[in-house]
């Protein structure tokens, strides 16, 4: 027998690992895993860079990923994307994790046991899209194209016009996105008469009043908003900047504010019509603009000869300053101090969010904030307030259609058929019960949705979901909706793919970046972009023939294209280098200067994307779509909505009051047509519940964004030191009536159900108020698994009363000191 | 001689942590995991201390992201019995792990608590490991670590001047945490320089450091808030 | 007593035993039986040739396929060499069997598994650049004159402990301070 010295050494039981990975030895007590002793051997160590978009989240911030001989180790901002300007926000600094992790998804998977039991068997991508095909040409042969729906998240990018172009022409008017934008999308609605967005410069303004908007940590670009901030509060002697912060809870964005006012949840309509009554009273608004260009201030007559009282009437009778003051809790005096700072102050911008839209009266809200800039007459040109550009992309070939499609597309979509809201197109309170009754779905597809995660009718789509006979999702992580998939197509992390991020909301200047792969794949994953190409070349037709592109890339590339003919902009550049640039563009100079696309591509690639730092100025006189043309004070489009309601209802046009019962407003007759003050609606289980729960979003894991990452996890909480858990917020006054004490678990109840959590006492909690935040609780994917609680389990079912938008701040609940047994 | 130091300006920082973050994914510190963190392991370099005062609506909330502070008289050094910790000529406070016992009395003996025990040995889940940074040692169980001002990069910007034949300049040495504050609230650089950037921030009417009562004289400085 | 002369002997063996293995304990088995000699004094190849990466990166680097197919092909093999003696039969054979290995992995385009040798542990921060470019200390002054081997490297040549390291920092009057080299 052959024996030798290492096989000795193992009988021996001594390891040799330590001494066959490592130098000879020298670190044999030192317990490295192998992996890394290996890595730090090896290669020479080239360090090189590439940029990349992040996409962790929606913000789409500009990264540079170092990378040690090809490896992946570290992700920075990216210092020349004015998105944000080399900052990074804690999440975005854990993504190398997600593409190392053991969890994701390998190879295409195929459901084997029931629902939701997680039991998968490898299949072929062949054989994967094969059975994809066969599904949905038969959903055509059967002229049903209406059957097949696509839910994807996140709008920014190019992807979301790619899957439009497959679900118009496949003939599917399913296409629904869960984006937090279309919250956004239906104010402007309202007050501009379209959904293109305002962006904002800060760069002058000298005060800021922030209605309930989360910048620093929610979305839509926090890194951004940290900057932006942080400049405001440290610009020098004479340019000295105030922001004023108004909301129910000290969120982060609120301490970061020189002054704080707090409203009782759901009121701030009231306080921004408070503060346009002392702006009204004072004369302290912008005449020529509100004489010019807007519609329904003073009192005005219909062409029908009817005579209108205007907002200034309404305003001045109903929310005087001590009116006001009983509503929101905020003292009259602070309610006139505000408003005279507004008009004091040479360049005031007024911004709403968060909060603000999330109660079940929300488009008022933020139409009533709205108003406050008219008031100040920021809608104008050299105001701080723009119309968000978009970059010059070239259009996507036309759609062709073939008779099946144009017959699909004739049916109304899923969330459309919801019949108790004014503006139902963004609302998902329908579309499970759809699903469920009129209108059944064969085929969905999930394209990184995750509704059974968060949304507010979690229940709702766990029963649709159950019920469509054949689900297919593209992640690249196991997460809760498709625990019911039959199909799962794994995608790249974004650390793998091509992708172009584009307009993110709020900013001023026309931009997108460009997302290349730093690394290969590491498994057998694909771009969902190219499989839905080789999906629609498979079906044939008019489908086919819509995408046309190889892949992917080509779609891209299409895509910027039409900058590059248009040469209008330039791949990003140094932060102060746009100022030379504007001075020689303005002398007549040639700034775009490429020879071919290949060579514009290449640019884009290393620089990380374009911009337009040259924006058109604004000619206000076009922004406005409204029925006026102007600013509404009265919104005659509202009425519209409103008076064909009436008419689908079948309840006659001049029981107006009956139509609007319906819809759940209260104000009567017209001045439900005018931003008022609704009353919120709170569910509080027929008086059972006491506090208000205030849900909130931390940087660290926007919505559950960043669940698939362990140090994500650990830093969850780092400010409040709840590292891998939840909390609840709670004001001593309130824990101490309550008989909690700090670290205590409390159980939260609701009428949705009931949470156990540890309490933490912090002054930035209103009384009478508790705070959770969102992002844990997950009951699928391996990470985070039962680490934390969701807050949405709690949420009931209230949306915007106008627009269906979930409402996540009218759920009120009981707490109680947990015992033993519940806090395990 | 160098004296490397830090300014934070806290009126610039939104206490938003990807200081921390930054830091820990830069020196491969270990995730410790949900139980351990439980049990107050989590491990960290860079921390962010946040203080409330007064009371709703009142509140004022303060957020201090703290490194080791690298006294010029550290109070750790003094108490190691083997001389892992120790002040070197450039002013950082050195931890050599393979020198370490896991004795901690540096852990107790400093009075900003910065320094951080390795109970386990670390674990990446996977391939994990794989996107670990080859340039900072990956420590072992049973020793004591904590912020080194980014060691590793002083290192190689010294041997990357000396290619170029040229004089170490400011911004060729820049911790993770300063390099990737979205606000730019930290800055880094020699205090030993009477014209570094750092040495004019610290001669700001609102620069402060805190311990400077101890005597342990730290080298980072804050500049407070405006009110 | 008697106990001691029974277990003398035993004791004995196991000592020398020990010795034997600890001995060889760091010795490695490497994937080709390479020869430096071959290509350093017959080829007349420099180190820097193939270990590409000392005078700029931390890492010399051990070169693989990639750097192996620059001189090697397949075609070797059919090559016809003289041969006079047993001698030369039985190396030529021996280069042979070594060079199939060698191109099984290149037409597989999978990495030789070389075993490094010569580490340093992952918590000393050693460079060669700063070895080799600025502080011009040849090859041979660490590795030994590894070009006239004729085996595959299986240990270091020096032993590179903390103080081998400073005894020349010293000398050199290179600092010798702990954050000079670790991390």
């Amino acid at each position: 027998m052959e024996i030798s010295r290492r096989d000795f050494l193992r009988l021996l039981g001594i390891s040799t690992a330590g001494v066959a990975a490592g130098s000879v030895g020298c670190n044999t007590i030192w317990s490295v895993p192998d992996e890394v002793v290996e890595k730090i051997g090896g290669a020479p160590r080239r360090e090189s860079w590439k940029t990349s978009v992040c996409s962790l989240c929606p913000s789409g911030c500009g990264i540079k990923v170092r990378l040690i001989d090809g490896i992946p180790v570290r992700i920075l901002g990216n210092s020349i994307n004015p998105v944000n300007r080399n900052g990074l926000c804690p999440m975005g600094e854990t993504g190398i994790e997600a593409l190392f992790n053991p969890n994701r998804i390998k190879h295409p998977l195929k459901r084997v046991g029931s629902r939701g039991e997680n039991k998968w068997e490898k299949v072929s991508w062949d054989e994967a899209i094969q059975s994809i095909v066969t599904r949905l040409q038969s959903l055509r042969e059967k002229s049903e194209p209406h059957k097949m729906a696509f839910w994807s998240s996140q709008g920014n990018n190019l992807q979301s016009g790619l899957i439009e172009q497959f679900t118009t022409a496949f003939g599917s008017p399913n296409f629904f996105q869960f984006d937090d934008n279309n919250v956004a999308k239906l104010a402007t609605r309202i007050t501009l008469g379209h959904e293109k967005q305002l962006a904002y410069n800060f760069e002058n303004i000298d005060l800021l009043i922030n209605f309930g908007g989360d910048f620093l940590d929610a979305g839509p670009a926090p890194v951004r908003f940290n900057q932006i901030y942080a400049e405001i509060r440290n610009r020098e002697n004479g340019q000295q900047a105030k922001i004023i912060h108004i909301d129910s809870r000290l969120s982060r964005t609120a301490t970061n504010s020189d002054e704080f006012i707090a409203v009782k949840p759901g009121t701030m309509a009231a306080l921004a019509l408070g503060v346009a009554n002392v702006l009204i009273n004072d004369g302290q608004y912008d005449d020529e603009f509100i004489a010019k260009n807007s519609f329904g201030f003073f009192d005005w007559q219909s062409k029908e000869g009817k005579s209108f009282n205007g907002f200034k009437h309404f305003i001045e009778r109903e929310y005087y300053p001590e009116k006001v003051a009983k509503i929101t809790g905020v003292t009259a005096s602070q309610i006139v101090d505000l408003a005279r700072k507004l008009s004091a102050a040479k360049s005031a911008l007024v911004l709403s969010g968060g909060q603000a839209s999330a109660s079940t009266n929300g488009l008022y809200t933020s139409w009533a904030i709205e108003c406050l800039n008219a008031l100040k007459g920021n809608f104008k040109e050299n105001s701080p307030i723009s119309l968000a550009p978009h970059p010059p992309f070239a259009e996507i070939q036309e759609v062709q259609m073939d008779g099946i499609a144009t017959k699909g597309l004739a049916r109304t979509g899923l969330s459309q058929a919801a019949g108790d809201f004014c503006f139902a197109e963004y609302s998902v309170s329908n579309i499970p019960d759809a699903i469920s009754q009129q209108n059944p779905v064969e085929i969905l597809f999930l394209a990184n949705a995750n509704p059974v995660f968060n949304a507010i009718n979690q229940a709702g789509f766990t029963k649709a979901l159950s019920e469509i006979p054949f689900i297919v999702s593209f992640s690249s992580f196991m997460d809760e909706s498709n625990a019911f998939a039959d199909l799962i197509l794994p995608d790249h992390v974004y650390l793998e793919k091509h992708e172009i991020v584009h307009s993110i909301p709020m900013i001023d200047f026309a931009h997108f970046s460009v997302q290349q792969p730093v690394i290969e794949p590491l498994f057998d994953t694909r771009h969902p972009g190219d499989v839905i190409i080789q999906i629609a070349q498979k079906i044939g037709g008019t489908v086919a023939s819509s995408l046309p592109w190889v892949g992917y890339k080509e779609y891209l590339q299409d895509r910027v294209k039409g900058i590059y003919e248009t040469g209008t902009g330039l791949p990003f550049s140094e932060e102060g280098d746009e100022k030379w640039l504007k001075y020689l563009k303005e002398r007549g100079w040639q700034i775009f200067e490429f020879t071919n696309f290949k060579e514009f591509w290449q640019v884009l690639l290393e620089k990380g994307g374009w911009w337009d730092p040259f924006p058109q100025q604004m000619d206000f006189n076009n922004v406005f779509a409204t029925p006026s043309r102007k600013f509404e004070f009265f919104s005659q489009l509202l009425e519209k909505e409103i008076q064909s309601h009436v008419q689908t209802d079948a309840i006659s046009s001049d029981n107006i009051a009956a139509v609007l019962a319906k819809l759940k407003i209260a104000a009567p007759g017209d001045m439900a047509f005018i931003p008022h003050y609704e009353i919120p609606h709170f569910d509080d289980g027929d008086g059972r519940f006491d506090l208000h729960l205030l849900p909130f979003n931390l940087i660290t894991n926007v919505n559950g964004m960043g669940n698939n990452m362990p140090l994500a996890q650990e830093m969850f909480g780092m400010l409040t030191r709840e590292y891998w858990n939840s909390w609840l917020e709670i004001n001593p006054e309130t824990a101490h009536e309550k008989g909690i004490s700090e670290g205590d678990f409390v159980k939260v109840t609701s009428s949705r159900g009931s949470l156990t959590v540890r309490a933490k006492l912090l002054p930035t909690t209103m009384p009478g108020t508790i705070c959770i935040p969102f992002g844990l609780g997950r009951i699928n994917g391996a990470t985070s698994k039962r680490v934390g609680v969701n807050p949405y389990s709690l949420l009931v079912e209230k949306y915007d009363h106008l627009r269906g938008i979930p409402s996540l701040i009218s759920t009120k609940v009981s707490v109680k000191k947990a015992n033993g047994r519940e806090a395990v | 001689m160098p004296k490397w130091g830090m300014i934070i300006d806290l009126n610039k920082c939104t206490g938003c942590g990807d200081c921390v973050t930054a830091c820990k994914v830069e020196n491969n510190i270990a995730v410790v995991g949900q139980e351990e963190s439980a049990n107050g392991r989590t491990m960290l370099w860079m921390d962010i201390i946040t203080t409330y005062e007064g009371e709703f609506p009142n509140v004022k909330v303060r957020h201090m992201p703290r490194p080791c502070f690298h006294c010029e008289h550290p109070p750790c050094t003094k108490v190691c019995p083997v001389g892992a910790t120790y002040l070197n000529d450039e002013g950082i406070v050195a931890q050599i792990y393979p020198q370490c016992i896991g004795c901690r009395y540096c852990q107790v003996a400093c009075p900003i608590t910065v320094k951080t025990f390795n109970w386990y040995t670390p674990e990446w889940p996977g391939r994990m490991a794989e996107a670990c940074n080859p340039d900072v040692a990956v420590r072992p169980m049973g020793v004591v670590e904590k912020c080194t001002f980014c060691i590793h990069r002083l290192q190689k910007a010294k041997e990357q001047a000396a290619v170029e034949k040229r004089e170490l300049r400011d911004e060729d040495y820049v911790p993770a945490c300063a390099e990737s504050c979205p606000t730019r609230a930290i800055s880094f650089g020699d205090m030993g320089n009477p014209t570094s950037k750092v040495s004019q921030l610290k001669r700001n009417p609102r620069a402060f450091a805190v311990g400077e009562d101890l005597g342990i004289e730290p080298k980072v400085y804050y500049l407070s808030e405006v009110e | 007593m008697k106990k001691l002369i029974l277990f003398g002997p035993v004791f004995l063996i196991i000592v020398i035993l020990a010795v034997w293995f600890i001995d060889g304990m760091g010795d490695v088995v490497q994937p080709i039986q390479y020869n430096h000699f071959v290509h350093v004094q017959e080829e007349e190849i420099e180190c820097l040739e193939c270990h590409q990466y000392a005078e700029d990166y931390a890492r010399a680097s051990i070169p693989n396929i990639d750097e192996c197919a620059d001189c090697h092909d397949e075609s070797e093999l059919e090559d016809e060499e003289e041969m006079t003696s047993d001698e030369d039969i039985i190396r030529q054979e021996m280069k042979r069997q070594e060079k199939k290995i060698l191109f099984a992995y290149m037409a597989q385009n999978k990495k030789i598994p070389w075993r490094q040798v010569n580490n340093v542990p992952n918590y000393a921060y050693f460079s060669h650049r700063r070895h080799v470019k600025l502080g011009g200390i040849e090859c041979v002054e660490c590795h030994g004159d590894t070009g006239k081997q004729t085996t595959p490297i299986v240990r270091p040549h020096e032993t590179r402990s903390m103080a081998w390291c400073m005894d020349c920092h010293e000398k050199e009057n290179v600092s010798n301070d702990c954050y000079a080299c670790h991390h």
